[in-house]
């Protein structure tokens, strides 16, 4: 029983890091990125923010990815370690 | 509680039990059909390794199908957003049931998955105006039919992915079903909770059968199917953020794997397991670098458990994420 709490002490905490880095993204990509808009006006430049703003959402997205990856690894291993 | 809310609820309830009995009576005899045309797996976390009746998730598209019908006729449920949702969880479960019959390759799986979205697309069964948290509304008119056809099938294959042990789908995805129910009526909208009730009912109808030790196997139709089925309902429900933070344990774990196997690849394709089976019956992590990492890896890394504490645990996780769900909903008003 210790043993299980342990572990989804652990295993939660790794869930809050994702949800608190979920939220933080989605306010990147709608309050910073999807307000970005260029200073000159051209018959491209619709075009180039919205391809421009999708590109650097996917950029937190991976970004996010990347975190929860690392954490993970970092989790997998030390526990696996340390269990040795 | 608003009196204007009571006859929703009991519709719930109705829908909960229809998708209960349906389930819980088609499961068997999907079972015996399956063994009979030999559509069987091996439960390859039994050191007796028995063998039972794949398929069999079936059962909860045909309990959620007859839910939708049975809304539609008795409580005039508009049509449109009921058929969407029936041809969505109806395609999914039919690439379900090819890839259990003879398997899809790893990469043509998810892009199919895709085409159960288009019902949701088609049909306009979906609002443009996201919630954001913190941030209120926002207007994605272009880009929110695209979210739709990739959110699907990542969804639908996220769902597929965190099935390695009895019960795991149906426990984590009952727990999923009812957030859904809570969010919606946290948001004041019961009415547009009788398909995750009926979704819960199925769920847990086949529970039953599939806990440990499970006397059948959900199969590639079954996790399919639930998947597009939750992801419908999250965006026709306009509760996507929710959702997606509910499924966090579903969407790591997805993730996970993809990134240490490189890409997308079929249980088949990875010969280093990251679990191993133990001779008292238990699972332990493996230590192979090469070994793709999982959710129940990461479980598994303090020590070995038996399969069903393992269930127990990501069941658990699924109930902290959705209650983080609720917080999120918090932020979202």
């Amino acid at each position: 029983m210790r043993l299980a709490l342990s572990r989804l002490a652990s295993l939660t905490a790794l869930i809050v890091v994702a949800w608190l880095s979920i939220l933080f993204g989605l306010f990147i990509v709608f309050r910073v990125i999807f307000e970005i808009t260029l200073p000159w006006q051209s018959a491209l430049t619709p075009a180039i923010v919205a391809v421009s703003r999708i590109l650097l959402s996917a950029m937190v997205g991976v970004a996010w990815l990347l975190i929860w990856w690392k954490l993970a690894n970092v989790y997998l291993w030390r526990k696996l370690r340390r269990d040795k | 509680m608003d009196h204007s809310a009571l006859p929703s609820l009991i519709s719930l309830g109705i829908l909960f039990c229809i998708g209960f009995a349906v389930t819980f009576l088609i499961t068997p005899l999907l079972a015996r059909m399956n063994r009979k045309l030999g559509i069987v797996g091996t439960d390859v976390h039994k050191t007796e390794k028995p063998t039972l009746p794949e398929m069999c998730g079936l059962a909860i598209t045909i309990g959620l199908i007859s839910s939708a019908t049975l809304a539609a006729v008795i409580f005039q449920v508009e049509a449109r957003p009921l058929l969407a949702f029936v041809l969505c969880i109806s395609i999914a479960a039919a690439i379900g049931v090819a890839d259990d019959l003879g398997p899809l390759s790893s990469s043509l799986k998810p892009l199919v998955t895709g085409t159960a979205a288009v019902p949701i697309v088609l049909l306009g069964t979906y609002s443009p105006y996201m919630v954001i948290p913190f941030l209120g509304t926002t207007r994605l008119t272009i880009v929110y039919p695209i979210l739709v056809v990739i959110a699907i099938p990542v969804l639908a294959n996220a769902i597929n992915m965190m099935n390695p042990f009895n019960g795991a789908m149906s426990g984590t995805c009952s727990v999923l079903s009812l957030a859904m129910i809570i969010y919606l009526l946290l948001l004041g909208r019961p009415s547009e909770a009788i398909l995750p009730s009926a979704l819960l009912g199925s769920l847990l109808a086949f529970h039953w059968y599939n806990r440990y030790p499970a006397k059948v196997f959900s199969g590639n139709a079954g996790d399919l199917s639930v998947g597009a089925a939750i992801g419908a309902l999250a965006i026709m429900g306009r509760i996507e953020v929710p959702m997606l933070i509910a499924m966090i344990p579903h969407i790591t774990n997805a993730f996970y794997l993809l990134s240490s196997v490189g890409g997308l690849r079929e249980r088949r394709e990875m010969p280093n397991r990251p679990t191993r089976l133990l001779e008292n019956g238990k699972l332990e992590a493996t230590e192979d670098g090469k070994a793709p990492i999982t959710l129940s890896r990461l479980i598994l890394a303090e020590g070995p458990l038996r399969e069903n504490e393992i269930v127990k645990i990501m069941i658990v996780m699924t109930a902290a994420s959705s209650l983080l769900g609720v917080l999120t909903l918090l932020f979202m008003r």
